[in-house]
């Protein structure tokens, strides 16, 4: 029987489209998620000199600009031998608690939101657009929180997306005391909307229940940082961890590296990583709360609670993805607030001069962890670069979960319609992010 | 009016520019029906459409069969963003032939069956079809892209008598602190005062306006480049950015452009980082991109 | 603000002060008649417009675009470029 293929994946960041290869009586042997289209940054950058190697890589991905840069601004200090103050580390990482923020913002409401609203309506109806069009209010206050998001960013990288105030060794200003006053007063207007959104989240996977069990388990071990004290996205060992009482094994940024495996998958241009010794792992929202067991802010462990409650924990399901995905929101606000009240430090950049050095730069970006791998010479040109991107780990399990929802939905069988929409929404629940993966 | 966004290969940060543009957002979905749009909509085939944004940048075969069919059904065509203008960052991969750049990436003798030939070399769209009007900008700030959507929806499309970022940017320029030449890595500037005089690759000089420099005023970084070539570097006088900036680097320093030019070991990524696959800057006598790009058939 | 001085319009608020006009200028330099002069505010200003010879490389060498320098027609000194340059030019925004 011939490939049934969704060309284009839409509702997700990038190009993408979803094959499934069926035998002759129709059931379905493979499904592949297919991008094409390589841009070959780790290749381009040889020889750029350090300046220019953050605002490049910015360009892999608008939507998870700054994690790009912070990953390879730490690569360069770790090549070097920077110090990165405190307060400066702090600006960073409020801006990518602003950038995650905004990202899960998009994922859910722009992207999944419209599948777990409208399970049974038209296609052509599942978008904001169409919701917007029935009820203005409810599109505005989802879209309230992708704002507030977007100006946390704003603020603190300079420029909603591509963000300039990262550099090598720091950054380059400070949020002015007004500015952090103003943003501390439009972030607690926000609490009632997230714990709203959450609810309501929770509502809609309980009410999706069937399509949330037809997408399937994913038991591969959970790759997440884990500093130590609920969920971060800088600094802790990156830990592997199978399953409840399974062992847990801990890296440090330059093990992980090193043990990084990367292969063709020959349909498709996105290059499959996985761990020597260990084969696929997930990572993402979903595996950074299974890894750590929650997230070091009040709010967001008390709805935790809630979920584990419901659906057991560690999560399997793939589809509680958007669940971990509101949670982390909501940890971010309580973050971005932290972060915002805490008296400012000082120093806000270090130089170095040029010397040859191997560095790692590891950071979690919203769909996952995002490892950067750098050599400079002596002038601080770049000798080597290797970059591993989200999707790279989750591809197989995503593909794994492509297939068994269409065999759930049983293909070949039934109308091709209602496989290609369980499929994108499978798809969805990754939130994959193709440009990073195509980098 | 119908409108459609269309994303080549792209970072999609143009389309979240676009979802950050607050109240004018609502009053583009409200008064104008957004008909296609694969980051918002599921709608899987362009129809007919008044206007068409597009992002990025031809990549492959498949790239090129959309663009072709957006021109078709599109009755303006907008390069949005500096990718679709001038090639942007992704241009740099011009450096190395694709299948170099294949093997580097994916080892000896990896097969793709199923892939689009990929281009021999990267250009902006407008290489390829007719563009009615650009937007550059990476991305193009939320203020001047909904200053450019207010008058292309209402029909007319827009130009702008472009001047250079030096023209908005706030510092001062004199006297030269003839520090020789420096790199944001090993230095810090001074606040407020303009960074080619203290020594640092500053672009504004041969960058578009319309961002009011906000990297050199607001943040005392060098300005990048991102808003792409402004009209000088494109029409004659035909001022190479590689060349002009040395040069002003030099009288800066206190140096000769040689000299600068030895120390500055990454120009085509601190000249070119926006536009090195733009094919207007090719060939140029003296200066140009050619001497950075591979050179096809080889 | 405007300096306009003759056919020499100098545009105050694009100025950086960066003095390449006043370099550039072979009626500047060792002039007896200088048509530049540097500002006590740090801008340039016209002071001899008619020892001008309107070479244009103070309109070309300003970083800012902030001088332009009428011709003696008043149509203006554009070479023609590339035309593909040009249409691009024109549409761009
Ligand atoms: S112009 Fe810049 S922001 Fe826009 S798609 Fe290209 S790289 Fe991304
Ligand atoms: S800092 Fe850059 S943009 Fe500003 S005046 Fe100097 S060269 Fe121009
Ligand atoms: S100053 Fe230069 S790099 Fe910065 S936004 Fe403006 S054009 Fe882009
Ligand atoms: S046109 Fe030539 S002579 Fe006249 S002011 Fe400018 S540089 Fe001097
Ligand atoms: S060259 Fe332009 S920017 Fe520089 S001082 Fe003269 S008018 Fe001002």
């Amino acid at each position: 029987m011939a490939d049934m293929v969704i060309s284009t994946v839409t509702r997700i960041s990038g190009n993408a489209c979803i094959r499934l290869i069926r035998d002759e009586a129709g059931n379905p042997r493979e499904a592949w998620l297919q991008a094409f289209g390589y841009r070959g940054f780790d290749i381009m950058l040889r020889g750029s000199h350090a300046d220019n190697l953050v605002p490049v890589v910015s360009r892999i991905c608008g939507g998870d600009s700054v994690f790009h840069q912070v990953a390879a601004a730490r690569a360069v200090e770790e090549c070097l031998g920077m110090e990165v103050p405190a307060e400066a580390s702090r600006v960073r990482e409020l801006a990518m608690w602003g950038q995650l923020l905004e990202r899960h913002a998009v994922s859910l409401t722009v992207h999944s939101l419209p599948d777990l609203l409208l399970p049974s309506s038209d296609p052509s109806l599942r978008n904001i657009i169409s919701i917007h069009r029935v009820d203005e209010e409810v599109v505005r206050r989802f879209m309230a929180l992708k704002s507030l998001g977007t100006l946390v960013l704003r603020e603190a990288g300079g420029k909603a997306v591509h963000a300039v105030n990262v550099v090598p060794g720091g950054v380059v200003r400070d949020i002015g005391e007004a500015k952090r006053r103003e943003l501390l007063e439009r972030m607690s207007e926000a609490r009632s909307l997230l714990v709203e959104t959450a609810r309501l989240i929770k509502l809609l996977l309980r009410r999706n229940e069937d399509v949330v069990d037809s997408l399937g388990e994913e038991s591969a071990p959970c790759l997440a940082l884990a500093p130590g004290d609920g969920i971060g996205l800088l600094g802790g060992k990156a830990v592997i961890a199978a399953g409840e009482g399974g062992e847990r094994v801990s890296l440090v940024p330059g093990e992980l590296r090193a043990s990084i495996e990367e292969s063709n998958s020959g349909h498709s241009h996105i290059r499959v990583a996985q761990i020597k010794g260990v084969g696929d792992v997930l990572v993402g929202p979903l595996a950074r709360v299974n890894v750590n067991g929650g997230y070091g802010s009040e709010l967001a462990d008390a709805e935790l609670e809630e979920l584990k409650a419901q659906w057991g924990f560690p999560f399997r399901r793939v589809m509680l993805g958007h669940a971990a995905r509101i949670l982390e929101m909501i940890h971010a606000w309580e973050m971005i607030k932290g972060l915002l009240e805490a008296p400012p430090g000082e120093g806000l950049r270090v130089t170095a001069t040029p010397a040859e050095g191997e560095g790692t730069g590891v950071v979690e970006a919203p769909e996952g962890l995002l490892v950067y791998g750098l050599r400079v010479d002596g002038d601080g040109l770049v000798k080597g670069l290797s970059i591993t991107a989200p999707l790279q780990f989750n591809i197989g399990s995503l593909e794994r979960c492509l297939l068994e929802g269409a065999r759930k939905a049983g293909a070949g069988t039934e109308g091709e319609a209602r496989v290609s929409v369980l499929l994108e929404t499978a798809a969805r629940s990754y939130a994959p992010c193709i440009p990073c993966a195509l980098h | 009016m119908r409108v459609a966004v269309l994303s080549l290969s792209s970072c999609t940060g143009c389309q979240y520019v676009l979802l950050s543009l607050e109240e004018y957002f609502y009053t583009l979905i409200g008064e104008n029906a957004v008909s296609y749009a694969p980051f918002l909509l599921d709608q899987k085939e362009l129809p007919e459409v008044d206007l068409l944004l597009l992002e990025g940048t031809v990549r492959n075969g498949d790239d090129f069969r959309r663009l072709r069919e957006a021109r078709q059904r599109a009755e303006k065509l907008v390069a949005l963003g500096t990718c679709a203008c001038f090639g942007g960052v992704p241009g740099l991969a011009d450096m190395v032939s694709e299948e170099r750049m294949l093997r580097m990436r994916y080892g000896e003798g990896a097969t793709f069956e199923q892939a689009p030939p990929g281009v021999k070399r990267l250009l902006p769209v407008d290489a390829y079809v007719s563009v009615d009007a650009f937007l550059p900008g990476c991305p193009p700030g939320e203020e001047l892209l909904k200053d450019f959507l207010k008058l292309a929806l209402s029909g007319n499309l827009p130009s702008r008598m472009g001047a250079t970022v030096c023209s908005e940017c706030k510092v001062t320029a004199s006297p030269p602190s003839r520090d020789g030449f420096r790199r944001l890595l090993s230095a810090v500037p001074e606040d407020g005062k303009c960074l080619l005089e203290q020594g640092f690759i500053c672009m504004g000089p041969l960058t578009r306006d319309g961002c009011g420099a906000l990297c050199p005023s607001s943040f005392g970084v060098p300005c990048g480049g991102c808003r792409g070539p402004c009209d000088e570097v494109l029409l004659p006088p035909f001022q190479d950015p590689c060349l002009e900036t040395l040069r002003r680097l030099a009288r800066a320093t206190g140096l000769s452009p040689k000299a600068v030019g030895e120390q500055a070991k990454d120009p085509a990524h601190s000249f070119f980082k926006y536009c090195l696959a733009e094919p207007l800057l090719r060939r140029r006598r003296p200066g140009g991109t050619a001497r950075f790009l591979y050179r096809l058939g080889e | 603000m405007d300096l306009a001085v003759a056919h020499i319009r100098i545009d105050g608020e694009r100025c950086v002060s960066c003095r390449e006009c006043v370099e550039v200028c072979p009626q500047t330099r060792d002039s007896q008649y200088p048509v530049y002069a540097w500002g006590e505010d740090g801008l340039p200003r016209v002071a001899n417009p008619e020892s001008c010879i309107r070479c244009l490389s103070c309109e070309a060498f300003c970083r800012a675009r902030a001088i332009v320098v009428d011709s003696e027609d008043g149509q203006g000194w554009r070479m023609p470029g590339d035309p593909r340059a040009e249409t691009k030019c024109r549409a761009i925004f």
